[in-house]
């Protein structure tokens, strides 16, 4: 079963989204799509929650990236948090850990994305 | 047959026609034939009424002349009788003037009176006022004793006449002198009538009545031959008079004798018996005039060879006691209803024929359209979509009718329209599809040229099991393998996996693979080969499209493996004996992700008959239909069952199996395993 929902949420400037389900191939356009509305706001920061997120692919890793590489391009930091484990093994065994912000809770978020 | 709306239209068309005619036909045929049946029964009473009127009228004029005549003979006595009295003052006048004696004058009136004759019947007489008379014309009567006449009303004569002349100055008298009169007038015939009218007046003077008679059956006679000739002429007239065809008018009277005869054809009317009542014919007629004639007698009347229902209309002429009858057969009065309501039934059965075929032209009219539309809807299928729309003049002919079956034709060309515009179009998309999966395989081709394809590569190499697959997800896939001697004694092998599949994947695949064998002529240290690779990928990277990276270099004559490892998964190092486990290190993130990443250098030592598995993320996520992973922790307690059986015994093994765990599922992601067993040569060998 495929499917993406991507919600998000507004704390000032600060703009929290928040992933539910799979990003794979089939999602990963949608999930581009969405994240690429965001940007058009005027945002100090964006922070993408991952609490239900079940899995992530690679394509889904290259969606992440090319937020990632457009929001230090425009000088926004991007957070992510509250990985589950197994996305958390994810990132860890692609050396993704060390390419974006991740935050254990979302409060650690906020307060890192407000530096 | 029953079904179809052209059958139901003309089905539906017959019965409302035929309804219809039936109806009014019916309806009307019970009126049509009492109004034509009333007609000739009206006929025949008028025929009655008018041969009534006529024996009216003539019996009127019959009468009248009675009484004119009857006047006529009052005066003459009248005449004589004033004559008479004249004559006596005359003598009277000869007493007074002394000329003559009273005896004389009396014996002068009295031979007036004797020698008078007045012709015809006409007796003049002078009698006393008791009755003898003293003088008459008739010399037979004189001295007769009319004291025991009595007139007709019984009283006697000499009273009856001083009665009425005290009451009137003279008398009418009227009565029967059968046995006087003899056979002395001519005229009078002498038969048996013998009753005469007779004018008195009186003569004071002398005592006397003066009497002027006259026989009345003249008068009778003159009436009775009127009615005679009134009878010839009827019989005339009546016989000349049918009642519709074969009816008649005939006369009976009190005693149902034919006074004017009936036609010859029904002549056995007066002898014979009605069959039904029983009752003698003419009885019959005579009964339906006193019973008034508001309906028709009906009575069958016994002919030599049948017997004819027959209908009689009767009136009762009461002043000559006659039974005035028209009568008709039935048959007669009924036939002209009959002949038209046959005709009306010929007439609506030819209609009817004619309207039917009518219905049918009509049905097939309205539904020839539908048929043809139906025709075309069938030819439909048979069409060349491709080629432009150029015939259906038919359809464009049925387009323009007004009628619901031209909005029905409008809607079929625009279906037709679109279908061919839809059919066109996927015909097209299903060409370019086409053309775009033979490029795919093409690129497949391609692909599979990329990838080294024998194995065993080096089967005259003792030190080197190598064996490795790709499947690919799509056509075309976006995992790599490559391995290689760089020289004689370092052998490098590589396993990759490019971010998603799919053709952009496959592109990054070829170009990545070409870097690594580029980077690899250049360096010898793995680090430095993926740095290379990474800054090549790293720019002009949009997409950011990264690949997971795995490059190692044994060295067969150690066993020692340089390697780095750049976010693929952890490969398994699959001991001689003993447990499998993971090497986890990774020397940096994926490649293309960022420039400027400076990887480490890792490495770690084979034993001989150790074995490395490197694989992509495909084998260990792959997914059944309840999407639960292959894990990787099957794949290590496989990869150690499997040991012994050589790289590609391994490999195939694990494929097989991860192919039973997917089940019906569908492939996910690309498959790539290599796996690599290192044996060391002895130094005796």
């Amino acid at each position: 079963m495929e499917y993406l929902s991507v919600t998000h949420e507004r704390e000032g400037a600060l703009a929290i989204v928040h992933l539910r389900g799979r990003i794979d191939s089939a999602t990963a356009s949608e999930f581009e799509t969405q994240l690429g509305t965001l940007f058009a706001d005027p945002l100090d920061a964006l922070i993408i929650e991952m609490t239900e997120l079940d899995y992530i692919s690679s394509a889904g890793l290259r969606v992440l990236l090319v937020v990632a590489k457009r929001a230090k391009a425009e000088g926004r930091p991007l957070v992510l948090c509250n990985l589950a484990p197994g996305i958390q093994e994810v990132f860890d065994v692609s050396g993704f850990t060390a390419i974006f912000n991740i935050a254990t809770t979302r409060a650690e978020a906020v307060a890192h994305a407000r530096n | 047959m029953f079904r179809s709306l052209r059958f139901q239209l003309f089905a539906g068309l017959v019965v409302i026609l035929t309804g219809a005619g039936l109806t009014t036909t019916v309806s009307t045929r019970d009126q049509m034939r009492e109004a034509l049946i009333g007609a000739e029964t009206r006929a025949a009473r008028n025929v009655l009424g008018q041969i009534e009127l006529q024996v009216s009228n003539r019996y009127r004029e019959l009468l009248s002349e009675k009484l004119r005549i009857v006047g006529e003979r009052r005066s003459a006595l009248e005449h004589i009788a004033a004559v008479t009295i004249a004559a006596a003052e005359a003598h009277d006048r000869l007493v007074t003037g002394g000329v003559a004696s009273p005896a004389e004058a009396r014996a002068l009136t009295l031979d007036f009176l004797n020698t008078v004759s007045p012709g015809g019947s006409v007796q003049t007489l002078a009698m006393t006022r008791d009755g003898q008379v003293v003088a008459h014309s008739d010399t037979l009567q004189r001295g007769r004793d009319l004291g025991a006449q009595t007139d007709i009303k019984g009283r006697p004569l000499p009273e009856a006449v001083q009665e009425d002349i005290a009451i009137q100055g003279q008398a009418y008298i009227l009565f029967d002198d059968s046995e006087a009169d003899g056979g002395a007038d001519a005229i009078g015939g002498g038969n048996g009538d013998g009753r005469r009218f007779a004018h008195f007046r009186d003569l004071p003077e002398l005592e006397l009545f003066i009497g002027v008679s006259e026989r009345i059956d003249d008068v009778e006679r003159y009436v009775e031959t009127g009615v005679d000739a009134t009878i010839n002429m009827l019989a005339e007239t009546l016989a000349e008079v049918s009642v519709v065809d074969t009816g008649f008018v005939f006369i009976l009277n009190d005693a149902l004798e034919e006074v004017t005869p009936s036609a010859d054809w029904a002549a056995p009317l007066m002898n014979r018996r009605d069959p039904v009542s029983g009752t003698p014919i003419p009885e019959l007629l005579a009964a339906a005039a006193r019973d008034g004639d508001a309906t028709a007698t009906r009575y069958a009347l016994p002919v030599p060879d049948r017997s004819i229902d027959m209908q009689a209309y009767v009136s009762y002429f009461r002043p000559l006691g006659w039974y005035i009858v028209s009568t008709v057969p039935t048959a007669e009065i009924n036939r002209p209803a009959n002949v038209l309501i046959r005709q009306q039934s010929v007439i609506f059965a030819i209609v009817l024929g004619i309207a039917l075929m009518l219905a049918a032209l009509f049905a097939l009219t309205v539904t020839g359209p539908l048929q043809r539309l139906a025709r075309y809807a069938r030819q439909l299928p048979e069409q060349d979509f491709m080629r432009p729309d150029d015939a259906h003049q038919a359809l464009a002919r049925l387009a323009r009718t007004r009628s619901e079956v031209g909005g029905l034709a409008q809607a079929f060309r625009f279906m037709e329209a679109e279908l061919r515009d839809k059919i066109s179009a996927m015909l097209d998309a299903t060409r370019d599809k086409e053309r775009i999966e033979s490029e795919l395989n093409i690129a497949r081709d391609i692909q599979e040229g990329l990838l080294p394809k024998i194995f065993p590569p080096y089967p005259d190499n003792p030190q080197i099991d190598l064996h490795a697959s790709l499947t690919p997800a799509r056509h075309v896939g976006g995992d790599l393998f490559d391995f290689y001697f760089l020289d004689e004694n370092r052998l490098l092998f590589t396993v990759g996996d490019v971010a998603d599949k799919g053709v952009p994947s496959a592109l990054f695949m070829a170009i990545t693979k070409t870097l690594v064998k580029s980077a690899s002529g250049q360096d010898t240290d793995p680090a430095k080969m993926m740095w290379r690779v990474n800054e090549a990928l790293s720019t002009d990277n949009p997409r950011a499209m990264f690949v997971t990276l795995f490059v190692g270099i044994l060295d067969v004559r150690t066993g020692h493996v340089d390697y780095v490892n750049a976010g693929q998964n952890p490969p398994i190092l699959l001991p001689a004996s003993g447990k499998a486990t993971l090497v986890r290190p990774i020397s940096g993130p994926p490649v293309g992700v960022m420039e400027g990443v400076i990887y480490t250098r890792l490495s770690l030592q084979l034993s001989s008959g150790d074995s490395l598995v490197v694989y992509t993320d495909g084998v260990t996520e792959a997914m059944d239909e309840k999407n639960a992973e292959y894990s990787t922790d099957r794949l290590l307690a496989l990869s150690q069952s499997l040991r012994g059986q050589g790289a590609s015994g391994l490999v195939n093994g694990v494929l097989e199996d991860v192919r039973q765990h997917s089940g019906t599922a569908l492939q996910s992601d690309d498959l790539t395993l290599l796996c690599l067993t290192w044996h060391q040569l002895s130094l005796k060998e």
